[in-house]
């Protein structure tokens, strides 16, 4: 089954055609947030918090279970806000409801409750993004997260990013310099993310619109390694442009992500970097030098 | 900073054998890597039904002279301090007679590895054993789950063993047949096989029950009467999982250091080695910023995460936290606006001045949301502001080295 997103970016099916519900939209975070969503155009219809069924938000109806939500709204998207010892039960009664894509907005999930939603998903066919992440925006069309929607602009660009502000300050960096973005994704700062690099990168590959794709990694794990196998493995035809951080950070700390941490010479920046080096594609020192990379690269293949 | 670890595991409940331990110190940094002390790892297993060396914990040398009397020599002397690699830094050691105990006991008591020092030693009986064996349950990132690896190879890190069996982890608890197919890849069967699938089993347990990262065994060892024996342990806590691990949680109450201090604010706070504290909003944009900071010939003296969203008492906080950082001779301050608005950073920054909590050379990068405005509230005060934080870092630099 075609991720949504995928049909989203491929522009088969139109993003705010079916609407979002927001899981824990009374609370502080998620009402705020649910705003600056509602003003940049996405199609919130419903919000969900166990034992808040019967009131409204910002005019939105609050019901007690996503099923109840779904059944009244037809919604296919999930966006959480709650605290994370009620995640793993948010992410089933979103997931057992039927919803396509979880976005996991939610922070300190235990590693084994992220495992298990991902399971979940799995055996159902969705998609999660997250946990710990600042959600997806496809500029000029949905923002599904905490992104700070001036950094974002239509434009030839994808970017996946591991860190929430880096994705911001580079698509900044990058919207100064004429250019935008198709679509930026952060997927989160834990040692597991639900939706990896590669997912990203299948789900772009079909995208005429998205003419090269950066990554900004950082320590930890090995997830840039593999997609940079992946993209050659595979024969994906888009440029790619890493951006690493972490390259002095010292060993077995970890660096405010709970994924970011090296151990050993597992998940040192220099690894990841040699990675994107060896295979061909440029990796940007600071994120201000991300544009020019790309435009350099946009250039060659025209 | 003492504490009783496992209160209700008395000695008593280690009926396997009479560990005993007393008070002890738990190393845990700022950076909030929760990895038990060797001698804590030790008494979960010993809990979970998992065989350990007779051991005792020891803080003066007239105690160890005792218990290992008691254990008779040779006995092994290993410090407790929360790092891999202690055998190769001298930090386990075997003593054969009181001599050896003597001549060791001071070092090791006071040794250092990566900044920690040790406060306590290990002593436990000496084992002879033939087959070493590594064992783990870790958590595999690219698989996204669970994974067992093992080798026939034990005793030297993980990274440097050759041919290792790995096997993703479906559920918890592992199931029988993977347990088996795991001991027999080994070489294993008869009663060493049985014993290895026990010990396997527990160790899974132990994973799902108390929330693990990591359940490390290296090495197992299996005696000639054919018992499997963890002469190591480590264990390492998904600090995310605390909320609901009260008893490992207590474990974290290292409330003296800065650090703590930090972690307690709920900062992402790691001290390091330099001289100029790195402040900035979102962990890749500080830990960019220090790498941005040694390429121009700086050095960090630490990472501090403000987080997203941060309000002007976060900022204060903030620097309060990094002015009691002796060895920081400077502040860079990166700030990226988004959704923390650059004037609430103006404001925090204003009232730190005001408190008297910035008395070192403050260098901030500001832009972003609202950055006109944070300009404007900031005007007059002793600090420089740029728009990129390639400018600020060459400013503080260079101003650094004409000192």
């Amino acid at each position: 089954m075609t991720a949504l997103i995928q049909r989203w970016l491929t522009g088969v099916k139109d993003p705010n055609e079916e609407g979002v519900i927001i899981q824990g939209i009374t609370g502080k975070f998620g009402r705020f947030h649910t705003k600056l969503m509602l003003e940049y155009g996405t199609k919130i219809v419903a919000g969900v918090t166990p034992g808040k069924g019967g009131s409204t938000v910002d005019e939105i109806p609050v019901y007690d279970t996503v099923k109840e939500a779904t059944e009244r709204t037809g919604a296919k998207v999930s966006i959480t806000f709650v605290p994370a010892p009620h995640f793993l039960a948010a992410a089933k009664d979103a997931l057992e409801a039927n919803i396509s894509l979880v976005v996991a907005i939610t922070e300190k999930v235990p590693i084994k409750d992220t495992i298990l939603a991902l399971k979940l998903a799995r055996s159902k066919g969705a998609s999660i993004i997250g946990p710990n992440c600042p959600g997806i925006i496809i500029p000029n069309k949905i923002k599904l997260g905490i992104m700070p929607a001036n950094s974002f602009k239509e434009g030839p660009v994808a970017i996946f990013s591991r860190s929430g502000t880096l994705m911001y300050e580079a698509s900044y960096h990058i919207l100064r310099q004429g250019l935008g973005q198709t679509v930026a994704m952060g997927i989160g700062g834990d040692p597991i993310n639900c939706t990896s690099l590669i997912d990203g990168l299948e789900w772009i590959r079909g995208s005429d619109a998205t003419k090269a794709l950066v990554i900004v990694g950082e320590i930890g794990g090995d997830t840039e390694e593999k997609l940079v196998e992946y993209a050659k493995k595979t024969d994906f035809k888009k440029p790619i442009i890493g951006y690493i951080v972490g390259r002095h950070a010292p060993k077995e700390k970890k660096m405010g992500h709970a994924g970011a941490i090296i151990y050993g010479s597992y998940g040192t920046a220099d690894s990841k970097i040699k990675s994107f080096e060896n295979s061909g594609y440029p990796v940007a020192m600071s994120s201000s030098q991300i544009p020019e990379l790309v435009k350099k690269e946009l250039a060659k293949s025209r | 900073m003492k504490i009783v670890v496992f209160s209700g595991i008395g000695l008593l409940s280690c009926l396997i054998q009479p560990i005993k331990y007393s008070l002890n110190t738990l190393s845990c940094d700022g950076a909030k890597l929760l990895r038990l002390l060797e001698h804590q790892a030790k008494e979960v297993f010993a809990k979970n039904g998992l065989k350990t060396p007779i051991g005792y914990l020891t803080t003066t040398l007239e105690e160890a002279t005792k218990r290992s009397e008691s254990l008779g020599f040779p006995v092994i002397l290993k410090a407790q301090v929360p790092f891999g690699g202690r055998g190769k830094a001298g930090a386990i050691v075997r003593a054969d007679n009181i001599e050896d105990l003597h001549n060791n006991f001071d070092r090791l008591i006071n040794i250092e590895i990566s900044g920690t020092k040790s406060n306590s030693i290990l002593i436990e009986e000496f084992i002879p054993h033939e087959k070493e064996i590594y064992v783990s349950v870790a958590l595999d990132r690219s698989r996204s789950s669970y994974v067992i690896i093992a080798a026939e190879e034990g005793g030297v890190e993980v990274e440097k063993i050759g041919t290792k069996i790995i096997e993703s982890i479906e559920a918890f608890p592992i199931r029988r047949n993977v347990l088996e197919m795991v001991a027999s890849k080994l070489g294993l069967d008869g009663h060493s096989l049985e014993q290895f699938v026990i010990t396997l089993d527990s160790l899974g347990k132990i994973v799902d029950d108390y929330d693990l990262e990591l359940a490390e065994i290296n090495p197992l060892i299996m005696t000639d009467t054919g018992e499997m024996i963890a002469l190591d342990a480590k264990l390492i806590v998904d600090d995310n999982s605390l909320f609901r691990q009260k008893q490992l949680a207590e474990l974290d109450t290292d409330h003296d250091t800065l650090s703590a201090k930090a972690s307690s604010l709920d900062f992402a706070f790691v001290e390091l080695d330099g001289s100029s504290a790195v402040i900035g909003n979102g962990a890749g944009l500080v830990l960019s910023t220090c790498d941005l900071l040694k390429d121009s010939g700086g050095m960090p003296a630490c990472f501090l995460d403000l987080g997203g969203g941060a309000q002007s008492d976060r900022v204060l906080e903030a620097i309060k936290v990094v002015s009691q950082l002796k060895k920081a001779s400077s502040i860079l301050l990166n700030v990226f606006g988004g959704i923390t608005r650059c004037t609430e950073v103006a404001n925090g920054i204003i009232r730190a001045f005001e408190e008297g909590f910035i008395q070192k050379p403050l260098y901030a990068r500001i832009s972003g949301a609202e950055e006109e405005e944070a300009r404007e509230l900031l005007t007059g005060h002793p600090l420089k502001i740029f728009s990129t934080v390639q400018e600020a870092i060459s400013t503080l630099v260079r101003e650094s080295d004409s000192k």
